[in-house]
């Protein structure tokens, strides 16, 4: 225990130290194979010492993407990118990178199997994004809602489960059948001014929507890419909730 | 068979061999893909590689020791079999991603130009050309949901040129500018054309003196191939807002009195040869079945795109046999030699599978497959899409989709020739694996 103590009182100064140091914008470079991508990294703490960040790569349409998943060790750190680059199977990509001068860092990047080399530098303060976060959706929302669009002469069956948590976030699931079943996977649900979007940012698809309560119907529009539809939901037969 | 055997093979093979059903797309008028020959089922070696200055998406064909195929660089090649040495090469006004074909000792292909030009078979000298209305790539406002959706965008998938193919003397193909074509194989004169509503890049098949072809306006026709004279028409799906899920970009396959064709709408196509009636169809779930079928002992077999399934079905109902998971896009038509199917995959691999199980019996990965630049393949040699379709916007797209065949992809049907195989990739080589 002593010899632990000891060690702690040598280590931590060295830890806080570093931590503070990979605060900042860092811009740089992915070394992918006949492809230098450029990649902007904004890492900050909190007042409570909790870590924050997001990331811009131009050439690849992100801006301030939130990073998930911080860990700061020492003087190395490594991050999700969350749903960016992420690919089924692979799961999300991942920056491991390592402080080699005040001002530099190196490390690598992992997506889809493959790694390259990353090598940023500290240009700035950090200027995270904040990214868009779900909140609660009316009681009278919550449960499973059903509807059918048509899109290319051909029906698509639409099924949208809308659940609240203790964290004060609603998550919804949402599927859509055509040709095939498709489970779209939701990064945001938001109900504001009693507008709902529930937002699926991967596969480009949006619904918006308000409860027409008079009919119990969720009235609005489904976005799919570049094409928006009418889509009228309404309540399925067995509540969810 | 060790590397000297097969080439005694081939050899023996050549000697014996004059023009015959190696010289024509998918081997044969009908379009079966099969070749009279049987596939190395162990892959030994490259016997050699043959470079040009673009990629190769048209197929090569054989005849009297002569492989035969078009390059994107605008050139039409002429290689000697044994040794891949230039033999000649014939400058067009355009990309050849066109199969020949040769009959009479003479050549016939289509450049992007909008020609089609007759050579002769053993110099590559010009014994006439014909101008069609013009060459065009399928295009649609708002396709595959690019954007802006009101501007018309040409598909980046629309890779092929139609084949020709020569019968009773006359030389049939499909052009971009609608309508399909019977000339003269001699003359090149115009006998008749037929129109249709769109783009006409899938080649045509014959049999039992009917012309058989599917267009982008979502119809399937056969028509007299003395007259031009329509016998039937067939509708596929339409997609009237995305324009994804419509035409016949895949060639037809007319074995036993039955027309086998893929389709955009995502159906695989058994249609009676002689009514136009559909007798069955099969559903890949939303993906696209661009390649030709090749039938063979009363099995058919093709594969899909998005989906990357290996599918061998029974010819008489469509029933599923086999079905395997592949890892990429495929586009080249299987072609049957013996108890081996080959068949490339855009992920730059030619891949070798036992028709009976479907087994993988060996693969060929390009080298710019290997090098994977810009990360267009996972580790897993999956198309990496995070990195490529990003954006709907502008040309990103079809930027994105240049990008994807950067990787060797084989868009070209596999030839097999004395136990040889011949492929083309867009890594601009025509590979002998042997």
């Amino acid at each position: 225990m002593r010899r632990t103590m000891l060690a702690l009182l040598f280590f931590l100064p060295a830890v806080s130290g570093a931590a503070q140091g990979l605060e900042g914008r860092w811009d740089g470079h992915i070394r992918i194979p006949d492809r230098d991508a450029p990649m902007i990294v904004d890492l900050a703490r909190d007042a409570t010492g909790a870590w924050s960040g997001s990331i811009i790569l131009p050439g690849l349409g992100v801006k301030g993407a939130p990073l998930a998943n911080i860990v700061v060790t020492g003087n190395e750190v490594a991050f999700d990118l969350g749903t960016v680059l992420s690919t089924p199977g692979d799961g999300p990509a991942r920056v491991k990178a390592r402080l080699d001068a005040d001002d530099r860092m190196t490390g690598e990047l992992r997506q889809a199997g493959n790694a390259a080399a990353v090598s940023l530098t500290r240009v700035g303060a950090a200027q995270v994004d904040a990214p868009a976060r779900s909140t609660a959706v009316a009681g009278n929302l919550v449960d499973r809602w059903t509807g059918q669009y048509e899109l290319g002469g051909y029906p698509r069956q639409v099924s949208l489960t809308l659940e609240n948590h203790a964290n004060g976030a609603a998550t919804a699931k949402l599927v859509i059948v055509g040709k095939q079943t498709t489970d779209v996977p939701v990064d945001l649900v938001v109900e504001e001014a009693r507008l709902l979007r529930v937002q699926s940012q991967a596969y480009r698809v949006v619904f918006e929507g308000r409860l027409r309560e008079d009919a119990d119907e969720l009235v609005g529009t489904i976005e799919v890419g570049a094409f928006e539809l009418p889509l009228v939901l309404r309540r399925a037969a067995g509540r969810a909730s | 068979m060790k590397p000297a055997t097969a080439g005694l093979a081939l050899a023996v093979f050549l000697a014996s061999a004059g023009a015959g059903a190696q010289s024509t797309f998918r081997g044969d008028a009908a379009h079966s893909g099969v070749y009279a020959t049987e596939a190395p089922r162990q892959l030994h070696r490259i016997k050699w590689r043959f470079p040009t200055g673009d990629r190769i998406v048209s197929s090569p064909v054989y005849a009297n020791g002569v492989i035969y195929f078009g390059g994107d660089d605008g050139n039409v090649y002429a290689v000697d079999a044994t040794d891949g040495r230039q033999l000649w090469k014939r400058a067009t006004g355009g990309p050849v991603p066109a199969t020949p074909a040769v009959a009479g000792g003479t050549l016939y292909v289509g450049s992007y130009d909008g020609k089609l030009y007759a050579l002769d078979a053993r110099s590559g000298v010009p014994r006439w050309k014909f101008a069609t209305q013009g060459e065009r790539r399928f295009e649609a406002r708002g396709i595959h949901g690019l954007q802006p959706k009101t501007q018309t965008i040409a598909d980046p998938f629309d890779v092929f040129l139609s084949s020709p193919v020569v019968a009773g003397g006359a030389v049939f193909f499909g052009s971009g500018d609608g309508n399909v074509y019977a000339l003269d194989a001699a003359s090149g004169a115009l006998r008749w054309k037929f129109r249709t509503g769109d783009v006409v890049h899938a080649s045509p098949a014959y049999a039992d003196g009917v012309v058989f072809f599917g267009s982008w306006d979502s119809y399937f026709y056969a028509v007299d191939a003395a007259t031009g004279v329509e016998k039937w028409r067939f509708h596929g799906g339409e997609d009237p807002v995305f324009h994804n899920q419509v035409g016949f970009q895949s060639s037809p396959a007319v074995v036993d009195g039955v027309v086998y064709t893929g389709c955009r709408d995502s159906n695989l196509y058994a249609i009676d040869a002689a009514t136009g009636k559909e007798r069955w169809h099969f559903g890949a779930a939303g993906s696209w079945v661009v390649t030709s079928p090749a039938v063979a002992q009363g099995k058919v077999v093709l594969a899909t795109s998005d989906s990357s399934l290996y599918l061998v079905l029974d010819a008489a109902t469509g029933r599923e046999l086999v079905r395997k998971q592949g890892k990429a896009f495929v586009f080249s038509s299987p072609a049957v030699a013996g108890s081996v199917v080959l068949v490339g995959v855009l992920n730059g691999t030619l891949e070798a599978r036992d028709l009976a199980s479907g087994e993988l019996l060996w693969e060929y990965q390009t080298e710019a497959s290997k090098r994977n630049d810009g990360w267009v393949l996972t580790a897993e040699r999956r198309f990496n899409a995070a990195m490529l379709f990003w954006s709907t916007w502008r040309e990103a797209p079809i930027v994105a989709a240049d990008r994807q065949f950067q990787v060797g992809s084989i868009f070209a049907s596999p030839l097999i020739v004395g136990g040889v195989v011949f492929f083309g990739s867009s890594d601009g080589n025509l590979y002998a694996l042997e």
